[in-house]
């Protein structure tokens, strides 16, 4: 396998841009949303609670002044889950045409 | 590359720059490699975390949206003590509609002592709060 081109500094938005397309997997979307799951269920394990369930608290704000649930977590949680329904609803969109 | 998708890769590319440049020790080859930008266009946010130096955690999450040929976005950045314990985050949750600049605050921990406070919204600006807090805490 060929090795992944790297850089050392700073470098253009071409240039970067550049790098990304030679570096490229081309990861199926498949994967990605197997890896959101994965998070998804990492994150409802730990705090004992169904992604639906949470987000609609989470957008009501009921998690804001809690210390116990870190913001930076809960936003993980929050965002994976509405990428998560995007892809969901994409892909089926996609087998439907 | 659809118009969404190229504005989501100039702001990955834009993160990477502002974290090089409040971080300039920070391994330039590693950023560009912790920064999948398949998965960012793919999911249409980032959700990852850099060790910015002492055992201190910056955490970006992104999630963006296509309005009006805008990039628009939901966020939270966080930073975490070597511990993993928060010492400050800023967001745009729209949770404090009081605060100047609304939806735009952060805040610092425990939240039960200290009400969140306004922030500009930009990322350059926590950065800079960031790095002149952990110069703080190591003098």
């Amino acid at each position: 396998m060929a090795k992944p081109k790297t850089v050392d500094r700073i470098i253009s938005y071409e240039e970067f841009l550049k790098l990304w397309k030679g570096n490229r997997t081309k990861r199926p979307k498949s994967k990605v949303l197997k890896e959101l799951i994965d998070k998804i269920q990492h994150y409802e394990t730990k705090y004992n609670m169904k992604s639906s369930v949470f987000a609609e608290r989470f957008k009501k704000g009921e998690f804001e002044m809690d210390d116990s649930y870190p913001d930076n977590e809960l936003f993980s949680w929050y965002t994976s889950y509405l990428s998560y329904q995007e892809l969901l609803s994409n892909s089926h969109s996609e087998a439907g045409e | 590359m659809d118009h969404f998708e190229s504005l989501i890769s100039i702001r990955v590319y834009d993160i990477i720059y502002m974290i090089l440049s409040a971080f300039p020790h920070l391994s330039a080859p590693e950023l560009y490699n912790r920064f999948d930008l398949e998965t960012a266009i793919t999911t249409k946010s980032v959700d990852t975390k850099v060790e910015i130096g002492g055992g201190y955690w910056l955490t970006i999450t992104e999630k963006y949206f296509y309005q009006a040929h805008q990039l628009k976005m939901l966020y939270n950045y966080s930073l975490l003590n070597p511990d993993g314990s928060l010492l400050i985050s800023y967001d745009n949750s729209h949770h404090h509609p009081g605060l100047p600049n609304f939806p735009h605050h952060k805040h610092y921990y425990p939240k039960r002592k200290y009400p969140p406070i306004s922030f500009s919204g930009e990322f350059a600006d926590a950065l800079s709060d960031m790095r002149w807090i952990i110069e703080r805490a190591n003098e």
